[in-house]
């Protein structure tokens, strides 16, 4: 799974904003480098993120 | 091992970078080869090869499925370092919107040694983005030759060409445990990012992909699709196709039904048989009749107009984001969102839809979308015909043929995932920006779609309009008739004569349904006929593909499945709406 978050950009240390989720656990949109990429909400819930204190956004 | 290099004229070039960067558009640029490109991951899955003269000696190109990495881990990367190993220089395409994830590819690129040059494709989008790249220094970094491009419209093809002379292997090594950090550094010192408001593309991209919005958004664009299609197709149909026929195409094959004296086995076969003293494009069933009227009057219209939509639903983008938001309703039926695709794709035709299941990760999820897509899932040609045949009695003959399938497709979805063993991943994909197709290359992929329909389809639509004149001259037809009568009749309320189109059905199911027009079918008889002729069996050419996707121990599976399906769910429609008393009187 590691390596698939990597692939799409996603890897400790990076910046991500949520865009959106769709209901009923359904995919989790987020932006990371101004790119759009969704995941599934199993895989998201496993992404440990720290709230930044600058406006709503997250880090890992 | 490494083939010998002649860096002034290579024989091989690889086209390789992240999925959805341009390989395929840079790749048709070059070659002037017809590959179909989009804008979502994926869309190559096999690969494609070109020549190209290069300083007058032919050169071999070859378009790489796009790979996030050179560690294989899916059947997209295996072919890539398969290729990577036989030699030649690559091409490395990289997206100048997202240099940074695609820089780790370049380093892996880099660190085999292989002859380079990197194309920072999308170069037009850059300023858009805020983001300003020094392509001198990026080269220094590199140390291989980078190329501005935008593959699209043709920029920067030829400077990439010229690179080429000049691609050399790189020296850069690392370690992956500082990767990325290296990565972060050149992409500091050779990128500047400005922060710019967010474009309407952006905003409406959110927009699209919001939980609440987005549904709406998406019936939206399904329904303004759906009317573009069917009135782009009536109208061809009404004001080009039919006109033609009747005052051009008539007039020639009266006359030739006249000198051959209105009957006879050669009348038969070309013209057909005459209804009501007259001849009838559609029901004559003739070579130079139905055989052709078919095709071109009744299904090509249709064709050409999804098409149109298909190409710029593609190229906008707005694919993955319909993927992201089905996600949830498709891991019910065992699969995940990104099957959508393939399931479109079946719309126009089912071939290309079974090939693009490659994308798919798990055979669980190949299994159940080829199933869903044999039973299902009409394709145009078929679609168009069923509008022909009950587009007279309105909703009430439409929506219970297009009813009956979509409520299939959930029931079996549901079914299939039960019992297919197996896992189904959840989906992670990368979204494109949106990008207003570009006409050039929307035109060329309609024309090469239309050119497929009419190469691919003509023939099977010959060879079934003969097929059918054969049976019924060699009274084949009778035989095979009494033998499944009892399924016929008692079961799907059919009479005897509807085994016809049903044989034809395995070869072609455009002229099947065009087959029970000759029949008098009352419209309950032909609403069962209808879905019973999309479920029970693939047409010839989707079946030859699914047996190379799936094997033939999948392939026999699904067939079994979809015979019983086809009688039990015709069964039942036949006894439903008989006692609804739905179309009883013709």
């Amino acid at each position: 799974m590691l390596r698939r978050l990597d692939s799409i950009g996603l890897r400790p240390g990076k910046t991500v904003r949520k865009v959106s989720s769709q209901f009923m656990g359904g995919p989790v949109t987020v932006l990371i480098d101004g790119r759009q990429v969704a995941m599934g909400r199993g895989i998201a819930r496993r992404v440990q993120v720290r709230i930044l204190p600058s406006a709503p956004g997250g880090a890992r | 091992m490494r083939a010998a290099h002649r860096p002034e004229a290579p024989d091989r070039l690889l086209l390789m970078g992240n999925p959805n960067v341009g390989k395929s558009a840079v790749f048709s640029r070059l070659t002037g080869a017809d590959v179909i490109a989009s804008n979502y991951p994926g869309t190559t899955v096999g690969f494609a090869e070109g020549k190209l003269m290069l300083q007058g000696q032919g050169c071999l190109v070859i378009d790489v499925p796009g790979i996030y990495t050179l560690e294989p881990v899916s059947r997209a990367e295996d072919v890539a370092v398969e290729m990577l190993r036989k030699g030649g220089v690559v091409i490395n395409v990289v997206d100048a919107t997202n240099l940074e994830r695609n820089l780790n590819l370049t380093l892996q690129l880099l660190s085999r040694n292989v002859p380079m040059v990197v194309a920072l494709n999308m170069w037009d989008e850059t300023e858009e983005h805020g983001i300003f790249i020094d392509v001198e220094k990026l080269q220094e970094q590199l140390g291989v030759p980078v190329v501005p491009t935008c593959a699209i419209s043709g920029e920067g093809m030829k400077e990439l060409l010229d690179a080429v002379r000049r691609a050399r292997p790189g020296e850069l090594q690392y370690d992956s445990e500082t990767k990325w950090e290296l990565i972060g550094g050149i992409v500091e010192r050779v990128q500047r990012v400005e922060h710019r408001h967010p474009t309407l593309g952006q905003t409406f991209s959110h927009a699209t992909v919001h939980p609440a919005v987005g549904p709406l958004i998406a019936l939206a664009i399904l329904f303004v699709s759906f009317e573009v299609v069917r009135i782009v197709g009536e109208s061809l149909i009404g004001y080009v196709a039919d006109p033609f026929f009747d005052r051009f195409w008539a007039p020639v094959v009266e006359k030739l039904s006249a000198t051959l004296g209105g009957g006879g086995f050669l009348h038969a076969l070309l013209i057909g048989d005459l209804v009501a003293g007259e001849i009838d494009m559609g029901a004559s069933f003739g070579l130079l009749t139905t055989a052709l009227y078919v095709p071109l009057a009744q299904v090509l219209p249709y064709v050409f107009s999804f098409y149109i939509v298909l190409c710029i639903l593609e190229d906008s983008g707005y694919l993955p984001r319909l993927g992201v938001l089905v996600d949830n309703l498709m891991h019910r039926l065992g699969l995940h969102g990104l099957s959508i695709v393939p399931l479109m794709l079946g719309l126009g035709c089912a071939v290309p839809g079974m090939l693009a299941l490659r994308v798919l990760e798990t055979r669980k999820e190949r299994f159940i979308a080829a199933t869903l897509l044999g039973i299902c899932v009409p394709c145009m040609a078929q679609t168009a015909m069923i509008v022909g045949l009950l587009g007279k009695y309105g909703a009430g003959g439409l929506l219970p043929v297009f009813g009956t399938l979509f409520v299939l497709l959930i029931v079996m979805g549901m079914i299939l995932k039960r019992f297919t063993r197996g896992i189904t991943p959840e989906i992670i994909v990368d979204i494109p920006p949106y990008r207003i197709p570009y006409w050039k290359s929307l035109v060329k992929k309609l024309w090469m779609r239309m050119r497929g329909f009419v190469k691919e389809a003509l023939p099977f639509v010959f060879l079934g309009v003969l097929l059918i004149n054969v049976l019924y001259a060699t009274h084949v037809i009778d035989v095979l008739g009494n033998l499944f009568k009892p399924v016929m009749t008692r079961l799907l309320g059919l009479p005897k004569e509807a085994v016809a189109p049903l044989i034809i059905g395995f070869l072609r199911k455009d002229v099947a349904v065009g087959a029970l027009k000759p029949l008098g079918l009352s419209m309950r008889q032909l609403i069962v006929a209808c879905v019973v002729l999309t479920v029970y069996f693939p047409c010839a050419a989707t079946f030859i593909v699914m047996l190379r996707e799936l094997g033939w121990k999948d392939m026999l599976k699904a067939s079994a499945i979809m015979l019983i399906t086809a009688l039990a769910v015709g069964t039942l429609m036949n006894l439903i709406l008989t006692a609804l008393r739905v179309g009883a009187a013709v």
